[in-house]
């Protein structure tokens, strides 16, 4: 290599007189994202019988819900604990109803915006919690700790029903909540809008040059300091905003199903998004969300009882973990498991640099 | 001793920077300047202080005593993020684990980390890559690269930040003499462009070819510049 003078000019630099720009940049993968949302809303068109249109409505609300954890993924934090805020915003819809005796027809029919709301900020304040419990944590502490926190909040949930902390002689441990949609139709057409919403928001954040701090947030704390990332706040930043997700997507499954249970917060719904994301591989949004509808879908259609739905997700993390401990729990457990080469994109014109959130 | 960094206007001045780390001193009574645009060599043996010296500087150690000064502005104690974003670039000796990102990405982080907008950003990565002559690698991953080029990595991002002060940790350790004038022609390029440096290592040879001034350190101390 020649120690040719490199000048700072608006020009594109040059060296020896050839210019330091590559053929281009791969494709995007934004196809990949748009395609799998059109699938929610192309099937709920086409099902005409009541039990697949409940089952396209449950898929969606647990596409949604593992979604969210790709931000996590994205900043290195193996969270095993993502359904505190998934269950936090179901029992926070839940509990909104109860104390303002809301019904369906309340508050000109906002009633269940209201409740999606409070789940949000919910689900985003327990998300929070979680993220400032780990906030300095390897992300093995980060995995132990979340499952903590979750099973935590199991207890509580179960405790909240029993008639001594309630008040009532009930001992259902469900908490009704006012139904929302009535119509098969329409619930499985607003789970499909609330899963594509999720996925475009979670891509495009990935995509973004918020994107680019998060990712540089998972490759240690030192070197993204040294870029000039505030790595805690980033990951925090990511707990909350997943959080925020999963309580959306907790208070839709509340009000689609009418009640708000322990069960959210079972280590089935805890170990579900970790098992999408590295089913559908961790380095995409468009993977996980696909690994997870088709998943819920499955279980919901072929009604598999959780026992066996958990025994599954425990084998896909065990076989993760062993196939490639670093990357399960390492820095890189969230971007690219299986690294591989990319080339550059031989279609003429593309030879301009191009910054990522451009091609978006 | 003649340091250029006395001057009126200095870029980096460190004065009477003690450091207490790990029940050690690895900086005591540190006093130095650096001018705009100087290559400043760190030479010294293991353990004499010389990362700890870019530590302090790039805000990953506290000086216990002492006050650190950035074109004049008070940066003692401020968070290392902030220092990265005021223009202080910071390389480590062991280069960061990218095997799963792409060199283009990695890269603009550096710019993006820095605060800079798109366009900026897209000029900045490109001069990254030319002095580092990773452009034709930047659609490749981290793992396709070799030991050397990691370390040109590494350099790209200090180069795409464009800082005022560049901070690098022994960027020659371990490297074969050719490998090493890779990396030394790197950071030439990054010289030339009128980036002030502060580089470590232990070999004075390889620190007189980049560096206009070469002081000596041991024990936490500079005991002279080197003959």
């Amino acid at each position: 290599m020649s120690t040719a003078a490199v000048t700072r000019s608006a020009a594109p630099p040059r060296v020896d007189g050839v210019a330091a720009y590559a053929p281009g940049r791969p494709p995007s993968l934004w196809w990949a994202v748009g395609g799998w949302i059109a699938v929610p809303f192309l099937t709920a068109a086409l099902a005409r019988d009541r039990f697949i249109l409940t089952t396209l409505a449950a898929a969606a609300v647990q596409g949604l819900f593992a979604v969210g954890w790709v931000l996590l993924a994205v900043t290195g934090q193996p969270s095993l604990g993502h359904a505190l805020p998934y269950g936090a915003g179901a029992y926070a819809a839940a509990f909104v109803a109860r104390r303002a005796g809301l019904h369906g027809g309340d508050l000109g029919g906002w009633v269940p915006v209201v409740l999606t709301a409070a789940a949000a900020i919910a689900g985003g304040c327990f998300g929070g919690l979680q993220g400032r419990l780990t906030r300095r944590l390897a992300p093995a502490f980060v995995a132990v700790v979340t499952l903590a926190t979750v099973e935590a909040a199991r207890s509580l949930a179960t405790m909240w029903t029993v008639p001594v902390l309630r008040g009532s002689g009930d001992t259902d441990t469900a908490i009704p909540l006012p139904t929302f949609p009535n119509d098969d139709r329409a619930a499985a057409w607003l789970a499909a809008a609330a899963f594509a919403s999720g996925v475009l928001v979670v891509a495009a954040l990935v995509r973004s040059r918020t994107g680019v701090a998060l990712r540089a947030a998972a490759g240690g704390e030192r070197d993204a300091e040294a870029l000039g990332f505030d790595a805690p706040r980033l990951r925090l930043f990511a707990f909350i905003a997943a959080g925020t997700i999963a309580g959306i997507a907790g208070a839709l499954a509340a009000q689609l199903s009418g009640h708000a249970s322990p069960l959210m917060l079972s280590w089935q719904a805890s170990l579900f998004a970790p098992a999408a994301a590295l089913i559908g591989g961790a380095a995409t949004v468009a993977g996980p969300a696909a690994a997870a509808y088709a998943g819920a879908g499955a279980a919901q259609f072929f009604e598999i009882p959780a026992a066996v739905q958990l025994l599954v997700f425990a084998g896909v993390l065990v076989a993760a973990g062993l196939r490639d401990p670093q990357h399960l729990f390492g820095p890189a457990f969230s971007w690219n498991p299986r690294p591989a080469e990319r080339t550059g994109d031989p279609r003429p014109g593309r030879s301009r640099p191009i910054v990522p959130w451009e091609d978006a | 001793m003649k340091n250029p960094g006395d001057g009126a206007a200095p870029l980096l001045r460190l004065d009477g920077v003690r450091v207490r780390a790990e029940g050690a001193w690895p900086v005591r009574e540190f006093t130095i300047g650096v001018a705009p645009g100087e290559a400043l060599g760190v030479l010294g043996p293991r353990s004499s202080g010389k990362t700890a010296l870019l530590d302090v500087v790039s805000g990953f150690l506290r000086p216990e005593r002492g006050r650190i000064a950035l074109c004049g502005e008070d940066i003692t104690g401020w968070a290392p993020h902030r220092i990265a974003r005021a223009g202080v670039a910071r390389s480590f000796q062991t280069p960061p684990f990218l095997d799963g990102t792409m060199i283009d990405d990695a890269v603009v982080a550096a710019a993006i980390g820095r605060g800079f907008s798109a366009r900026r950003t897209r000029d900045a990565v490109a001069l990254g890559l030319a002095i580092t002559g990773l452009a034709p690698k930047r659609y490749r991953t981290g793992a396709a690269l070799e030991p050397p080029e990691q370390r040109l990595l590494t350099l790209a991002r200090v180069a795409a930040a464009e800082p005022r002060l560049a901070l690098i940790d022994e960027p020659l350790a371990g490297l074969a003499p050719e490998a090493a004038g890779l990396v030394v022609s790197a950071l030439r390029r990054l010289h030339q462009i009128g980036t002030a440096l502060i580089v470590t290592a232990h070999d004075a040879a390889s620190l007189r070819v980049v560096c206009s001034r070469v002081v000596v350190m041991r024990d936490g101390r500079v005991v002279g510049p080197h003959a």
